[in-house]
């Protein structure tokens, strides 16, 4: 049980993190309680990880081959990442943490599978341009029917305050298929879990840190969401949830800000403004490079380490 | 089903409705009360209409804050909720106009020309043809329908006109041989009603860019 530590924390991270691109707009805003969204991000995170996580745990699986020990050396390795990555200021995105641990562990144990590798990464390229892409449809797509609807004022909210639940909930469903594989994706690979557990898990450590630790974030992750107006709001969360299901069918896990900001950039392209700084876009460049760079350094050295044998001391 | 699940939604539409009524009826009490002014000048019926368009007044002043207290209750989207109260608080000004404007002429005891009684019953049916206009704009904007920028027209044309006769009643003021004193009197009280149309005219402004801010 101990060996799985490291994926539970990287689940409770998740949790605590990324919920905030889910439901952060609607929380912060105030249309939705926090622990309606909450309970309601759980329910659904749990959901997706049972009905669609599989897919990103085989992907894992496939990008090299471990034993329970690699397993672990993998997961604490994407957890220590993040943490310190976190605690430096630095963006940090769980999936790269992961597949750059995984990266270590393939080095040592000689076993990369360099075309799974090349999937991976060409789908975090394209979670942030798939964001765009469809909060450009999104918006274009949705509006014409939004202007032609004849809904009063009073209706009109009442409905945009149920698609954000909707929107929140699918984006719950979507970060739990999705990126479940983060959490326990590794000891399914090594054997250690078999999918159900490990989606059971991965869901429930997901949703340990969203019960515990993602009120704080929500409020303030949400309230850089609600500064566009509810419609776009809406469009991003949507855009996020459908991008981020789009690659779980794929069977990548990707990161949901990453996702999150390219679909705020596609509404600030459609409304032709600059919703994007360039800073956030050389995080995501950063995001990319750095943190699996980090994960992957952290994963040889602590197998480097763990290989030391204490020959006692010298009489 | 909606109104099961948007209770305060309904109740917050409900109340506004009956804002609008309440404008409505402190606008026709204003209008009476200067009618009842031209035909028999400061008098008991005079005096009882701006006792009514006061009750009328304050009754507005009422929903009003009912209003903002449902809305802070959580009803609408927070950016539809600022919205909202911005407009009720701008177009609360409208009911006070009138009110002090028929306190003016009773404490004052102003006595306007009957050589002008024409042109002030012009201005005054103009400002409340503008002030009926900008209600249905508000209601227009709360059904979302798509005239509220042809209300804009209206609203515009009354206002200019409103501008005109307050240009030609000051001009046949200071050239009649009234007592400077009486001049200066009157010619507050017509830039006073003046007032009425230019609030109008700014609120309807405000109430087109709400509803191009709903357009997607």
């Amino acid at each position: 049980m101990v060996s799985l530590l490291g994926g539970v924390f990287l689940g409770w991270s998740l949790g605590a993190n990324d919920a905030a691109n889910v439901f952060g707009s609607a929380v912060s805003s105030r249309m939705v309680k926090f622990w309606t969204a909450a309970v309601l991000a759980s329910i659904f995170v749990v959901l997706g990880a049972v009905l669609e996580g599989e897919a990103g745990m085989h992907t894992y699986q496939g990008l090299t081959s471990m034993n329970l020990r690699f397993a672990v050396i993998a997961s604490v390795a994407a957890a220590l990442t993040v943490t310190l990555m976190t605690l430096l200021g630095l963006p940090v995105s769980t999936s790269q943490a992961t597949v750059g641990a995984i990266l270590g562990v393939g080095i040592m144990t000689q076993s990369l599978n360099f075309a799974g590798f090349g999937k991976v990464v060409s789908c975090w390229v394209g979670t942030p341009i798939g964001g765009a892409l469809v909060a450009v449809i999104l918006y274009k797509g949705l509006g014409f029917f939004y202007n032609r609807s004849r809904l009063s004022l009073f209706q009109s909210d009442a409905v945009m305050r149920c698609a954000l639940i909707v929107a929140g909930s699918y984006g719950a469903y979507a970060l739990g298929a999705n990126n479940v594989a983060n959490v326990t994706g590794v000891f399914v690979g090594a054997g250690k879990l078999e999918v159900l557990p490990a989606a059971l898990l991965g869901g429930f450590s997901i949703t340990l840190g969203i019960m515990t630790f993602s009120r704080r974030v929500m409020e303030t992750v949400g309230k850089r969401l609600v500064k566009l107006d509810p419609y776009s709001a809406l469009v991003v969360v949507l855009a996020e949830a459908i991008t981020v299901h789009f690659y779980t069918v794929v069977g990548v896990p990707v990161s949901t800000s990453q996702a999150v900001i390219g679909a705020v950039l596609g509404v600030g392209i459609v409304k032709g403004a600059n919703t994007i700084r360039k800073r956030t876009l050389y995080n995501i460049l950063c995001g990319w490079m750095f943190t699996p760079f980090v994960a992957c350094l952290v994963a040889i050295a602590i197998d480097f380490f763990t290989r030391f044998k204490y020959v006692g001391a010298a009489s | 089903m909606f109104k099961m699940f948007f209770k305060k939604e309904q109740q917050v539409q409900e109340a506004l409705d009956e804002y609008l009524e309440v404008l409505r009826s402190a606008q026709d009490n204003f209008e009476k009360a200067m009618q009842v002014y031209f035909d028999r000048g400061l008098c008991e019926d005079f005096n009882f209409a701006i006792e009514q368009t006061h009750k009328w007044e304050s009754k507005a002043d009422d929903i009003r804050y009912a209003v903002e207290s449902l809305m802070y209750e959580k009803a609408l989207i927070p950016e539809s909720r600022g919205d909202m109260l911005g407009l009720l608080e701008a177009i609360d000004d409208l009911p006070g106009l009138f009110d002090r404007c028929l306190y003016m002429l009773e404490t004052q005891r102003i006595a306007l020309p009957a050589s002008l009684q024409s042109d002030f019953q012009e201005m005054i049916s103009r400002s409340t043809s503008a002030g009926l206009a900008l209600l249905d704009q508000v209601k227009s904007l709360l059904a979302g329908s798509n005239d509220v920028r042809d209300k804009i027209k209206l609203i515009d044309e009354n206002e200019s006109h409103v501008d005109h006769i307050e240009r030609r009643i000051l001009r046949a003021i200071f050239d009649s041989d009234m007592e400077p004193f009486n001049k200066l009197l009157v010619k507050e009280y017509v830039i006073q009603l003046g007032e009425i149309s230019d609030l109008v005219e700014k609120v309807s402004r405000r109430v087109y860019i709400l509803s191009v801010k709903r357009r997607v």
